[in-house]
This record gives structure tokens, sequence and C-alpha cells, in this order.
């Protein structure tokens, strides 16, 4: 009867002779065994679990087979009293067992060690919930590894970020992080680069030095070189996610098809990794309103090579910089000296009314407008402040 | 969302924020009202804070608290009507307080004296 029910939910035959030979289960008879057994699946299906999950806590901790479903529920109090809901309780049993088993004291003791490590409570919750095998895992030895990457140079915060979001790497050894703070270095990565990234992506440190080579080969064969790829993951660490990663070619098949040729593609990307985070519609429609302003393909191309930055902007901002330098004559400037599009039109607009006012301006003195903060107190001895507060 | 949509952004542009930034779907109201507290405390008008938006929409995704720490940084070294500053270079609210620190010493140990690195912060698009 019993064989056959534990066939039922999917219990192997070994694993039926197993259940069989082991102590809780050799104590009863096989129809208490049975009814046992029926209880305690009803009661974990009822609250989600899946037959396989069933025969993982079983197999697992067959001692649950003892354990009364009074016993259970109370047990799942006891972790809604540690402040995880019934739901985080299940899904925590189902990934570690032996919750059923271990003390509050030792529940309480591993959440104090996390708060005394300053991890606040939300994220206590978040990473036992995620990673209930830290149960496992020595105080002493969360304790020294959180104090490893103090002394690399991270701050509590990233630190607390980091296993919040990646809590298996609580279970790495010092020795493993040794090794892969290396690696990284030996790709011309600063310490502040690898505690930046590491932070944004903590998933990097499973990754193998062999593995990151595998990930750049794509983007080598199309012409970028290591460093230009050091360089633009430094800038913007999070292109190293798949979603972002795996969608880079879309990006850059995209700039070909606009007409930048891959020299100019290499370069406007190096000199702005943002350009390869925006959504292809966003490139294409960025593009397209520079069009609009009547400036021809080439003027546009010519314009994004030199200022590869124009990519970024929203168009109204860059539409109103164009029509107020249209108006004082400078249209010429816009492709030749396209980088005069990076000025805020308040400060322009400010620089221009203090030069008109001072009977200062003169088309061909066109440049004191674009000149640095400094340059321009030292020329005209007025502060940017002022100039924008109208005090002239 | 509906915090973006009451400041004026289309769907369209939000669709765009969220193509670009995946993450910002998970931001609550409360830390979209902050962040954009912050840029209009900086003296940014709406203008200013869309343009910062659409460029950077990982400003979106930024910790109140290091934002308001890097803001504090660039007073200290000596920055002042921020709202340019961002306007030009939105990418910049990116950085941490300790990007910048970096960034600042290094440009003195090339030997460059305060009003050169100020200058190079303000128009070089530094990120």
């Amino acid at each position: 009867m019993l064989d056959e029910y534990l066939y039922g939910l999917g219990f192997t035959e070994e694993q039926t002779k197993q259940i069989r030979s082991i102590y809780p289960s050799r104590q009863y008879p096989e129809s208490t065994l049975l009814y046992n057994f029926r209880n305690l699946y009803n009661f974990f299906r009822r609250n989600g679990m899946e037959n396989k999950d069933f025969i993982s806590i079983v197999m697992i901790t067959p001692n649950v087979l003892s354990l009364s479903i009074e016993n259970i529920k109370i047990r799942i109090e006891d972790l809604n009293s540690f402040g995880f809901n019934k739901i985080d309780a299940f899904s925590m049993i189902k990934n570690y067992p032996y919750l059923l088993e271990i003390s509050n004291l030792k529940i309480r003791n591993k959440m104090n060690c996390l708060k005394e490590l300053k991890f606040p409570k939300d994220n206590i919750v978040s990473l036992i919930t995620a990673y209930p095998s830290i149960f496992q895992i020595e105080s002493k030895q969360i304790q020294k590894r959180f104090q490893f990457f103090i002394d690399y140079g991270y701050s509590e915060k990233d630190i607390i970020s980091i296993f919040t979001s990646l809590p298996t790497l609580l279970d790495c050894s010092s020795s493993f992080f040794q090794q892969k703070f290396q690696e990284l270095e030996e790709f011309h990565f600063s310490k502040n680069d690898i505690i930046k990234i590491t932070t944004f992506l903590p998933s990097l440190f499973y990754l193998t030095k062999d593995e990151l080579y595998l990930k750049f080969k794509p983007l080598q064969d199309f012409g970028y070189s290591e460093l230009d790829i050091i360089h633009f993951i430094k800038k913007i660490p999070v292109v190293l996610k798949d979603s972002y990663w795996n969608d880079l070619f879309s990006k850059l098949d995209c700039l070909l098809s606009l007409g930048f040729s891959k020299e100019t593609i290499l370069l406007i990307t190096c000199n702005n990794p943002y350009i390869l985070l925006y959504s292809t519609e966003s490139l294409i429609s960025k593009f397209q309103s520079l069009l609009e302003l009547s400036f021809s393909k080439e003027e546009v191309l010519s314009m994004i090579k030199s200022f590869p930055f124009l990519f970024g902007y929203d168009m109204d901002t860059i539409h109103n910089r164009i029509l107020f330098l249209r108006e004082i004559h400078l249209d010429s400037l816009i492709v030749s000296n396209c980088r005069i599009l990076l000025f805020c039109l308040d400060l322009l607009k400010a620089r221009y009314q203090f030069l008109m006012k001072t009977s200062l301006w003169k088309e061909s003195n066109y440049s004191s407008l674009f000149l640095s903060d400094y340059d321009f107190y030292k020329t005209y001895q007025i502060t940017k402040d002022s100039l924008l507060k109208g005090e002239f | 969302m509906d915090v973006l949509i009451r400041f004026g952004f289309t769907i369209d542009e939000i669709k765009s924020m969220m193509d670009t930034n995946n993450l910002i779907d998970s931001v609550s109201d409360k830390d979209i009202y902050e962040l954009i507290d912050i840029l209009e405390k900086a003296g940014c008008q709406d203008s200013h804070i869309k343009n910062i938006f659409l460029c950077n929409p990982f400003y979106l995704t930024r910790d109140v608290l290091e934002v308001n720490h890097f803001i504090q940084k660039l007073y200290e070294i000596g920055l002042s009507s921020l709202f340019v500053l961002f306007d030009s270079n939105p990418y910049i609210l990116n950085m941490s307080d300790r990007d910048l620190d970096q960034f600042y010493h290094e440009k003195i140990k090339e030997g460059m004296n305060k009003e050169e690195i100020l200058d190079t912060i303000n128009y070089s698009m530094v990120f």
C-alpha cells in the first residue's frame, strides 16, 4: 500500500526502499506511516509545494515523518515571529528542509549576527528567504567574510548590497574572492573599479577569467580592443548584465544601418558607452529628429561623430539649444563644432544677454559664449552665479 | 510610475526610459519624488529634469542617500549652479562621492589647479 502510494507521488523505487529503512519509518506500522505521509503531503500541497518539493523534504529530513502537522504549524508561526511571512516560510523549508529541525535560538543568533553587521531588517529577511542555507554557515565565518571585504575597501553598504543580492557568495571562501580580485586586477581594473563593478553586479564573482574572455570575443571580432571593452565596463558596469550584453549587437547593427562606419562606431561608443544601452528605437528616433531639424544625413553623422553625447540628450533640449544658436546666427557652428551643444541653454542665454548689454557682443567674437567658467570670469570679471541671477 | 506621468512624461518617453533601464519598474513613486526633489533643490526646472531623466534613466534607480552625498561633494569641491552641470551632463549623476573624490585627487596629482578641475567637471562630460 505504502509503496504504491509513494510511487504515485513520484518517489523512485530506491527512494522508497530508503524511506522504509530509516529510523522514523521503522518505528511506525505501515498503516500509521501511510496516514502520516498522506497528512503531510496534503498539508504541504495545500501550502504550495509540488510533489518534487515534498519528496526532497522527506529525503533530506526524514524526521519530518515523525512531526505532527501541529508541530510544523508552530515552526511556521515561529518563522512569522522572526519577520518571515507564510509564503517565505514555506519557500525556505522547500529550499532548506533542515529549517524544520533547527532551534529558534539558532535562527535568532543568525539574525542577530546579520543585525550586528548592520544589515537592515528587510535585507535580513530577504537574504535568509533567498538563501536559507545561511543557517549552516558559522556566524564567525560571515563576520570574517564581511571584514575581508571591508579590508579590501568596500563600504558596509556595498557589502550588504552584494550579499543581499547574491547571498550564495556568503558561502565562498576568502581565497575564492582573493583569486577573483586578482583576476579582475589582471584585466586592468583598479581596486575602485572592482568595488564599483562587483557591487553593481555581484554575479561577476562567479564568472571565470575564461568566461569573461569569451564574453569579450564577439566585441573584439567587431573591432573593439580589450582595453576598449574594459573602458566601457568601468564606465557602465551595467552593460555586463546579460540583458544588455546579449543585445549589444542589435545596437551595433542599428548604428551601422544608420550609416556610421565601424571605425566611427568604435569611436562614439568608447566616448559615450551609454549609446550601447539605449534601445534601437531610441537611437533611430533621435537620429530622425536631428534630420528633421534640417540637417543632412552626412551632417548628422558628422555631428554625432564629433559629439557622441548628442545621442543622449532629450530632443526638446537639443531643439531649443539649436534654435537659440540659429537665432543668434551661429548656425554654421552647430555642424562644424557640434560640441557647443553641450552648453546649458540658460547659461548661453545669460552670457549672451550679458555680452549684449555690455556691448561686448560681436558675432566674430562668438567663442566668448563657449568659454569655460574660469576663462569667462577672467575675461569679463563676472561669475557664473551672477550671470545666471541676471546680476549685471 | 504615476509620478512620471504626472510630471508630464509621455507613455513613449517612459517606455524609452524603461527600455534603457529595466529596473525603473521596481522604483517606488516615493523614491522618484525624492530624486526629483534633489534636482529641484539643485535649481533644475522641469525641462532640465526631463532632459536628465531621458538622457540618463539610470539616475532613476540611484539610491537617494548616495545622490545626496554626491551632490554634497560637488558643493564641497566648489561647484555651484549645479543645474547647469546636470543639464549639460546628466550622466555625471551616476557617479558616487567616492568616484568624484578619486577624480578630483587624480587631477590634482596630474598638476591641475582647482579652477581647472572645476572647468573640466563642468565642460568635459565627466562620468
